[in-house]
């Protein structure tokens, strides 16, 4: 079953705090009215300017494995080696906030207008990185409603590119998914276009199969760490 | 308050209103465009700089400033033209071919402008004959690459090669930046320096061209 969602933009648009944090800004810092505000406009243009859309389809252990070894690529060991045997269910995911929002971004910064510009390249990138939570909740609440999911039991987005699952797999991951019906599609260095988009594998399974220590060898070049803090929120939900 | 300190004072503060105000002001009181430039709005722009790296203000303020720095320094190229003033020195940059990410490079392109150099922006998708043939042209003494993505880096070593294989390593010196990008790659690939952000970027080209 594949499901084709269009997304209210305004229900991905993130808080005036998330967009000043992308831009190191730190909470209680000293800020003047004009970045205070610049964070509400971006907020307003992602409004308008967004178009989210996303795909997502379930599919079998067997299918899901062709896509993870790609070319065969991975890290040796790659984190989903040991949280997919665990798995209870799988979907492919895609979603894009669209071009139109990426092309104002650059027309900011032409004009100079650079402040703006970076807060609305946060504010799309914060607001793709929405579609994959909203992605996850829509595949746990699907499953919640047939029952097959036990009531503890957790759905993570993981993405190509991260935790040694190398990037070119996103060429399986689109000839498995077809995204192009949303309006995605993929360069050969495997970036989708538009840029602010997201894809991954939506996988279920109880809550003890998410959590993971860091000391894989490809964490030690992470500047990311989201992990992290997505198993600290976890922690204080269970 | 003199008028080039209130100057570089307004470009701290991000007033880009007042700069051009000012700038004005200046060049009506009879001072040079450099005098201006080297006294006010670099020297203002630099301690932005160091102040972002001591933590005290964050990205938004260094933004305001640049912009703030633009509208003085527009006021002030025409004269440059005119009176035939070298600018600091010419650096080429962009993103490389098959990458979009361009945030990363458009910072450091404004830093670089910020501090007073001609920045020749190729934009994203790049392909590396576009970067060496642009310097050559341009007489740009250094070509920045962006790269956010591990697939796009051997772009990278590509432009380095391209530089070797016309002669042109050391004359034109490679710097390199972007998340999955360090220090070892840019040995590796015989880049001449690898800049972990926008104002360690600046600091590098700073060094090359003071050294020439
Ligand atoms: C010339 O001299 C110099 C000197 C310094 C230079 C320089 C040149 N160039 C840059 N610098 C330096 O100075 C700048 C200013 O200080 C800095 O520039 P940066 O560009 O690094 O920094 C920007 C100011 C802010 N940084 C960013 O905007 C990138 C931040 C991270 C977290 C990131 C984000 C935000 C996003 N992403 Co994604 N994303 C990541 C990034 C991880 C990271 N920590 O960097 C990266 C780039 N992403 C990655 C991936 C995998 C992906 N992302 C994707 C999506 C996204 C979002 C849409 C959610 C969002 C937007 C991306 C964007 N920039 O528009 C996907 C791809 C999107 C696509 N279109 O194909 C997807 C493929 C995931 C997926 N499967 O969906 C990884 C690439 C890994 C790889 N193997 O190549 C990644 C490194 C994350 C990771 N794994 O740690 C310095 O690097």
């Amino acid at each position: 079953m594949k499901d084709i969602l269009t997304i209210a933009a305004a229900d991905l648009v993130p808080d005036a705090q998330s967009i000043l944090a992308a831009q190191g800004v730190l909470p209680g810092g000293n800020l003047r009215a004009e970045i205070v505000a610049g964070a509400e406009t971006a907020r307003e243009l992602f409004v308008e300017l967004a178009e989210p859309k996303a795909i997502m389809k379930e599919v079998s252990a067997r299918d899901f494995d062709s896509v993870y070894r790609g070319n065969g690529r991975n890290s040796q060991p790659a984190l989903l080696d040991f949280i997919l045997p665990r798995a209870s269910h799988l979907a492919l995911a895609a979603a894009t906030v669209g071009g139109t929002v990426s092309r104002r971004i650059t027309e900011l910064f032409e004009g100079g207008d650079y402040v703006l510009g970076a807060m609305l390249d946060a504010a799309a990138s914060g607001g793709a990185d929405r579609a994959s939570q909203m992605l996850e909740q829509l595949f746990y609440g699907r499953l919640t409603a047939t029952h097959e999911i036990e009531p503890i039991d957790e759905v993570y987005c993981y993405s190509p590119g991260y935790c040694g699952w190398h990037i070119s797999a996103q060429r399986q991951l689109f000839d498995h998914l077809r995204p192009e019906v949303i309006g995605l599609t993929l360069r050969e260095s495997f970036l989708m276009e538009p840029l602010k988009s997201i894809s991954g594998a939506l996988i279920a399974g109880p809550a003890t199969i998410h959590q993971f220590d860091d000391t894989f060898p490809f964490c030690a070049e992470c500047r990311t760490r989201s992990c992290r803090a997505r198993m600290g929120r976890a922690e204080k939900r269970n | 308050m003199d008028l080039l300190a209130n100057l570089s004072q307004s470009l701290q503060d991000g007033d880009d209103e007042k700069v051009a105000a000012l700038t004005k002001e200046a060049l009506a009181a009879g001072m040079s465009a450099k005098q201006i430039l080297d006294n006010a709005l670099i020297s203002g722009m630099t301690v932005i700089g160091n102040r972002f790296k001591a933590h005290e203000i964050f990205l938004p303020d260094v933004l305001l400033s640049a912009r703030a720095m633009y509208a003085g320094l527009e006021l002030l190229k025409p004269l440059f033209l005119k009176d035939d003033i070298p600018s600091r020195g010419k650096v080429v940059v962009g993103t490389v071919q098959g990458d979009l990410h361009d945030i990363g490079k458009n910072l450091v392109s404004i830093m670089l402008k910020g501090a007073g150099y001609e920045v020749i922006d190729l934009g994203n998708d790049v392909p590396p004959e576009r970067f060496v043939d642009t310097a050559v042209a341009q007489g740009a003494a250094i070509i920045g690459l962006s790269a956010l993505l591990t697939t796009t880096m051997p772009v990278m070593s590509q432009v380095a090669a391209l530089l070797k294989e016309r002669g042109l390593t050391g004359r034109i010196k490679l710097i390199i930046g972007g998340a999955p990008v360090s220090d070892a790659y840019a040995r590796e690939i015989g880049a001449d320096a690898y800049g972990f952000d926008a104002v360690k970027a600046v600091e590098i080209v700073d060094r090359f061209l003071m050294r020439q």
